[in-house]
């Protein structure tokens, strides 16, 4: 359970970046073909690397978590008899 | 993609601080959404929709990130406890130990200091008694170092031949340790 709220909590924080990213344009304070204003592109500079930061978090997590889970069955195959394969 | 022995995937270490890490910055960037407003000055003029979406963003992002982080220092916690690195119980598992203690009323409680003492003086007396040993000055016994002492030190002497110990190896003999999982996995 908890492993599943952190993993969770890492894509919620990817999905948030990717909000701040089309904020601007979704709220339409930054209007489209206007130069951009400064409040819009610190919320997409600000989005992008939270979304980066969110998604390659998620992703190390399960490939720790997949490389875990080869690990136990390796040992599990290894413990197991030869005969009862 | 070599399976559990490639260095390419993360190990549990590097599971867990990539979530931290990631939930660490996490909160950085809510903390500085939040001052934005105030530091780029979009928030003197009123409140336009920049200022709130920043501060509205930037707290959820803040909580979202306190609970990853929580989530995932239990996790590690959790993990390094089930594998026996942390022998102390976390604070659930100690206060639910303290209860069954107290509802126990003491009977197999902490032991009395003094009957500790008095059984380990029992045991460690003929270890140090020269006395305890008759034979034990005689031409084949152990040497004594400082003999008369109140606590002499008792050196055995060398043994050529190989110690027999059929307690042991017959109970050793064909037995298969097994080989059991210790990480808590919950998922």
């Amino acid at each position: 359970m908890v492993s599943k709220i952190a993993l969770g909590g890492l894509l919620v924080m990817a999905a948030t970046g990717a909000w701040l990213v089309a904020a601007p344009f979704v709220l339409r304070f930054q209007p489209a073909g206007a130069p951009w204003t400064g409040a819009a592109r610190m919320d997409v500079a600000v989005g992008a690397i939270v979304a980066a930061v969110g998604f390659a978090g998620f992703f190390v997590a399960l490939a720790g978590r997949v490389r875990a889970l080869y690990a136990q069955a390796e040992r599990g195959l290894q413990a197991r008899p030869h005969g009862s394969q | 993609m070599g399976g559990a022995g490639s260095s390419a995937f993360p190990g549990p270490i590097g599971r867990y601080l990539s979530g931290l890490c990631a939930a660490g910055l996490g909160l950085c960037a809510a903390g500085w959404l939040a001052l934005t407003p105030l530091a780029f000055g979009y928030r003197g003029r009123g409140w336009h929709d920049a200022a709130l979406t920043d501060l509205a963003t930037g707290g959820g992002l803040a909580a979202v990130c306190l609970i990853t982080l929580t989530a995932w220092a239990v996790a590690w916690r959790r993990a390094l406890s089930a594998e026996g690195v942390l022998s102390r119980p976390w604070r659930g598992q100690a206060r639910s130990l303290r209860r069954r203690e107290r509802d126990s009323g003491g009977a197999d409680a902490a032991l009395d200091p003094a009957k500790v003492l008095a059984a380990l003086r029992a045991l460690i007396t003929p270890l140090l008694d020269p006395a305890a040993e008759p034979s034990a000055t005689g031409a084949g016994g152990p040497a004594v170092a400082g003999a008369g002492g109140p606590a002499a030190s008792v050196i055995p002497e060398q043994r050529n031949a190989p110690e027999d110990s059929p307690a042991i190896e017959p109970t050793l003999a064909g037995t298969e340790w097994p080989m059991t999982g210790h990480e808590e996995e919950e998922w």
